[in-house]
């Protein structure tokens, strides 16, 4: 049995001991005397969120598959164990070895949302590694950042000594090499951040000087010592050939996706002007049928898992998705595997199917129309009708399915009261669907629940609405419950459920979403106060957070209201998306004429993702 | 047919509770490919029940899981195929056969028995086993105030400690186990320290390995 960092009593006096052993099924154990690289792969948030995100499975099978590396994973401590670390002086480990995460050679950790960012500081700080890259010197960890958040990475940019933009699996095998080769020279920790820098999809932030205007907007951006200008995001080019965790870990407590991930695709061809992932993951690639075939066997052989999910940004769009799913049913339905399908649009054919693979009775089927009106469908380039949501209803009802879940945003660009109504209208609408579709007599007593929630709409870079002026928290507000009365009111609201996301949080995650590297003075001061998992509601200060606002001086209106000029200097301009600026600006220019694009597959919108030369772009042209 | 096992749990696995055990089994089955049968209906899920549920930080090696296959398999097979797949620290010992009219092994507990000792560092000043053991036999009860769902209540525990005696630093305890009467062995060792008047042992302090769990005739689960 391995030795463990923390004494027994210790371990058992924690909430969930399990969190911190490290001994899942599959987890990689090495010998660190024959590696030359320990790397600790870190999700910033608490482990049952942590192990169910597929990324960090991904690098983690692909980098021990090197004999050079070691790859162990790093969660953030629960607050138990938090303050037993801080009282009892320990430094915070990794799981596999137990050993001190600062004594390795690199720490990479994944940012999937903005409000994620006291956490990372909490990492580096129990770890004891300086926060700020400028304060780190010797034999301390290159902290690296990956993941949606790096697109624009200005606000945490200070913590890290590199960014990588894009997709994992291309750069990091040369970031590796290029290391070895810099810890045999003994040379200085700049000398390594100049060579990565010169490495595609590695950002290093301390190599760039920034100037401000006096409006506050940003003046230049400027590399130093040899960086590149634009760092280009990173694509895997042939999905089928990308490296795929066979054996995936298995936690032994019940995490948030307790089930195998299919990845069948990258990307989206849809287009919706609100997705920053419609964007950052183009060009869309599917992996092939055959591909997926064998990735499903070998992951549900090697873990034992009882339900498996196809996992994509939107997964109808995958071509061969009938012949998976078929496969799939035959196959392991008999073993009693679950299919699960998150993100399936509402035809025909998915209902079809969904009736198969689940318990008609007992689920719902879930919408997104994101918007009541057409009009704001249009804007936001949602290409669905109402009838198309109508008659999807209509099948769903018919096919014995009686709940239905609708998601709605508020807030997005040119919304009217008009517009907000209108959600509560087409909530009452598929309620109307239902009484006209299913006759009394087979209703036996059952009531339909049309259940509507409404998230609130953050502007996002890469995204065509980058320019857009973000609501406050008061307008929010005011807008929920005009949206909350208009529900009350319709003539079927005993069948209509409506809630919203709480506004605390949607104008933090506003400010550092476009944030630029003058709020890592704040994220630092925050997290002084006390501020730590701010995406849980329970744990979110949100005086901490006004009190920290006030003492840096921070105008928030500044990066969320304020809707920008057409030639503003963006903090992420520096990176180069695949998708270009001029296409992004000519969006959000349609978005406000309510005019719509066509998706990927019925024609080429010219976004500029085709210069990686693979994908949907080429589908037609091979 | 019906298949008992019994199973142990060691070095990192005693940090897994129970439930999470269960899970564990449903999914070594599946990797070993166990001809597990499935309950009817639309969630279907593995005919898999576990004797006595052992609390998080105890080690065994006396754990039993009764399990319903839909075909015939060599009880040394089926143990071969769990051994295959399982987490370190987790080890089926036995594979039997039970007979059809069986009861069921969480049915069946009637004891348990427990190897007990402090802690290195734990112990309190002036226990001794020797001193624990001498005190119980001399003593003519062993009462002690028990949470019950009712409320603090008095219990003697006299009658439900079948088995006690010391082996150098280690207590060694059969006691009563399952729904009638049910006794923790950090129980007896609040009841022992109480007896020498000692400080009883703090969260944590105890170090506690399950040996087996018997049945009506006062025999193990699976007797060998």
């Amino acid at each position: 049995m391995k030795r463990l960092a923390l004494k027994e009593e210790q371990l058992l006096s924690l909430e969930k001991p399990e969190r911190y052993l490290g001994n899942e099924l599959n987890a990689v154990m090495k010998d660190p005397s024959k590696t030359d690289i320990r790397f600790a792969i870190c999700f910033p948030d608490v482990y049952e969120i942590g192990m169910s995100h597929l990324g960090i499975q991904i690098l983690y099978d692909m980098f021990n598959r090197r004999e050079d590396v070691w790859c162990e994973r790093v969660y953030s401590p629960w607050l138990d164990l938090d303050k037993m670390l801080r009282e009892e002086g320990i430094p915070l480990f990794a799981l596999e070895s137990q050993e001190p995460v600062k004594d390795f050679d690199f720490l990479g950790i994944t940012l999937q949302y903005e409000m994620c960012y006291t956490n990372v500081l909490q990492i580096l700080d129990l770890s004891g590694i300086p926060l700020r890259a400028s304060e780190r010197k010797g034999k301390v960890p290159f902290v690296i950042g990956g993941g949606p958040c790096v697109f624009n990475p200005e606000p945490i940019a200070d913590f890290f000594d590199l960014l990588y933009i894009g997709e994992g699996e291309v750069s990091y095998p040369r970031l590796f090499d290029e290391y070895k080769e810099w810890k045999k020279t003994g040379a200085d920790r700049s000398e390594f951040l100049r060579t990565a820098s010169r490495i595609p999809g590695i950002y290093v932030p301390s190599l760039y000087e920034v100037s401000y205007r006096e409006d506050g907007t940003l003046k230049t951006f400027t590399p130093a010592h040899g960086a590149p200008e634009k760092v280009e995001k990173q694509v895997v080019k042939n999905l089928d050939e990308a490296p795929f965790p066979e054996k995936p870990l298995v936690p032994f407590i019940r995490v948030t996706q307790d089930r195998a991930v299919l990845e069948v695709m990258r990307g989206c061809i849809r287009g919706c002007r609100f997705c920053q992932a419609g964007q950052i993951y183009k060009p869309l690639r599917e992996r092939s049928a055959e591909t997926l075939k064998r990735e499903a066997a070998f992951i549900l052989d090697s873990t034992g898992q009882d339900e498996i999910s196809l996992s994509s940004l939107s997964t109808s769009d995958h071509r061969s998705l009938k012949e998976i799913l078929d496969f799939l049913i035959e196959e392991y339905a008999s073993k009693y595997v679950n299919i699960s399908l998150p993100s399936l649009r509402i035809d025909a054919f998915s209902l079809d199917v969904m009736g198969k693979v689940q318990d008609v009775k007992k689920g719902s089927l879930t919408f997104a129309p994101e918007a009541g009106s057409q009009r704001m469908r249009n804007v936001i380039n949602k290409g669905l009708t109402k009838e198309d949501i109508l008659s999807g209803a209509e099948l769903a009802f018919k096919g014995g399915w009686n709940k239905v879940k609708l998601y709605f945003m508020l807030g997005l660009p040119t919304e009217s009261d008009e517009d907000i109504r209108s959600i509560a209208e087409l909530a009452n609408e598929v309620a109307v669907r239902y009484f006209d579709t299913v006759p009394k007599e087979e209703r036996k007593g059952i009531r339909v629940m049309v259940n509507s929630s409404a998230s609130f709409f953050i502007p996002k870079p890469f995204t065509p609405f980058q320019w857009a002026a973000m609501d406050s928290a008061e307008e929010f507000l005011r807008k929920a419950h005009l949206l909350s009365d208009t529900f009350r009111e319709e003539t079927n609201h005993k069948s209509l459920k409506f809630q919203y996301h709480e506004n605390d949080l949607s104008e933090l995650e506003g400010l550092f979403a476009r944030g630029d590297r003058r709020l890592s003075q704040l994220l630092e001061c925050a997290y002084a106060k006390g501020c730590l998992y701010d995406s849980w509601s329970d744990y979110f200060h949100r005086p901490l957070w006004e009190e920290a606002i006030k003492e840096c001086g921070v105008d928030v209106s500044f990066y969320t209201t304020r809707e920008r000029k057409a030639d503003e200097l963006f903090p992420w301009d520096f990176i180069d998306a695949g998708v270009s600026k001029s296409f992004l600006r000519s969006e959000y220019e349609k978005a406000m004429r309510g005019e719509v694009t066509p998706n990927c597959r019925t024609s080429c919108a010219g976004c500029g993702a085709a210069k990686y030369g693979v994908g949907v772009c080429y589908e037609n042209k091979a | 047919m019906k298949i008992r096992l019994r199973f142990s749990k060691h070095g990192l696995m005693k940090y897994i509770g129970h439930l999470d055990v269960m899970r564990a089994f449903q999914k070594m089955n599946a990797r070993a490919g166990i001809p597990v049968a499935y309950t009817e209906g639309f969630s279907p899920h593995q005919k898999l029940s576990f004797a006595h549920p052992l609390s998080v930080g105890l080690e065994s090696d006396g754990e039993y899981a009764d399990m319903e296959l839909k075909e015939e398999a060599a009880p040394e097979k089926l143990l071969e195929s769990f051994n295959r797949v399982s987490p370190e620290g987790l080890a089926v010992t036995k594979v039997s056969v039970l007979p059809k009219d069986s009861k069921n092994a969480m049915a069946s507990v009637r004891s348990a028995s427990y190897r007990v000792s402090f802690r290195e560092g734990y112990s309190p000043k002036g226990f001794s086993t020797v001193n624990a053991l001498n005190s119980f036999k001399n003593a003519g009860s062993l009462k002690i105030m028990k949470e019950t769902k009712k409320g603090l209540k008095e219990v003697e525990l006299r009658e439900g400690i079948r088995e006690l005696r010391a082996e150098g630093d280690f207590l060694i305890m059969r006691v009563d186990t399952g729904s009638e009467n049910n006794i923790r062995p950090s129980l007896v060792m609040d009841a022992l320290c109480d007896l020498l008047s000692v400080p009883r042992p703090g969260p944590h302090s105890l170090l506690i390995t399950r040996l087996d769990l018997y049945g009506e005739d006062d025999r193990p689960l699976i007797d060998d």
